[in-house]
């Protein structure tokens, strides 16, 4: 973990600690707004903006990323974060998509919440894994000369 | 007049685009004729939904394509910022609506809302990009 940490340029430091700030501010913010909605009777709008709050740091999220391709001058690295966005984003739009034809077709349940931005996380570090494993050099060009 | 790039990448990418939704279209009309008039029930059903899905991930994977061919760095950064766009609004969206449904049980998105939002937003900063790239006149 160390090493990585050490490897790691400035660019991808900083995407992990954005992305870190992100994911604690979300979880503060969300748990903040369930306490919030479970204590008070909110009016609709009240409730709407509750849920744009934590939405924000979804976007920050987004931000985070943006900031990091715009950063990064390893054209490799940045080329291997767009995928797993695609990735990402490939699992979001299959699952709503499956879910709307399920709904054309007669079905009349629905899935339960955040299905969609779980699909998102799961399938992009899902796809850093397999690159990461893909892309793994062999055993004599990882070794240092003379030491294989 | 917007400043459209014409690369040979971005020609090959419309082709996929053009062909992938055609099979699209046929897919969801042909699975919505199977479900309406053959009355399809069962496991069936689920792949009768599966199938037309299918197709958007392959519209996902006609973008990946382009940015691995497209040989030109600042198109390709325009459309990894439209992607981003996008992302960010069908994220932004659904997040909205599961926490109405969260604190709510209501606020559930109608059909393809998502899967519209992202083109529609992904479509919207390719034309402004396009825009905001404009070349002067005297230029």
């Amino acid at each position: 973990m160390a090493n990585f940490w050490k490897k790691a340029n400035a660019a991808k430091k900083r995407m992990i600690r954005g992305a870190l700030v992100a994911l604690v501010v979300y979880e503060l913010v969300f748990g903040g707004a369930m306490w919030w909605v479970s204590r008070e009777k909110l009016s609709d709008g009240g409730l709407l903006w509750l849920a744009v709050l934590p939405t924000l740091t979804v976007a920050a999220f987004i931000l985070v990323l943006a900031r990091y391709l715009k950063e990064e001058v390893d054209e490799f690295h940045r080329e291997l974060v767009v995928r797993c966005l695609l990735w990402g984003t490939a699992a979001v739009m299959l699952m709503m998509a499956f879910h709307g034809f399920l709904q054309l077709f007669g079905w009349h349940g629905s899935w339960p919440v955040f299905v969609d931005l779980s699909a998102f996380l799961l399938a992009m570090l899902t796809a850093k894994l397999t690159y990461k494993v893909v892309n793994r050099p062999p055993v004599e060009e990882a070794l240092p000369e003379g030491r294989a | 007049m917007l400043c459209e790039p014409n690369t040979k990448a971005i020609k090959v990418y419309r082709q996929r685009t053009v062909v992938t939704m055609t099979v699209y279209l046929v897919l969801v009309f042909g699975a919505t004729w199977a479900v309406r008039h053959a009355h399809v029930k069962g496991w069936l059903l689920y792949v009768c939904a599966v199938v037309p899905s299918l197709a958007i991930l392959r519209l996902l994977q006609v973008v990946g394509l382009y940015l691995k061919e497209e040989t030109d760095e600042f198109v390709r950064r325009q459309m990894v910022n439209s992607i981003l766009w996008g992302t960010a609004a069908v994220l932004g969206l659904s997040a909205v609506s599961d926490f109405l449904r969260g604190y709510t049980g209501k606020g559930e998105l109608p059909g393809f809302t998502i899967f519209l939002v992202f083109w529609m937003v992904f479509a919207l900063a390719q034309v402004v990009q396009q825009l905001r790239n404009r070349v002067a006149a005297d230029e």
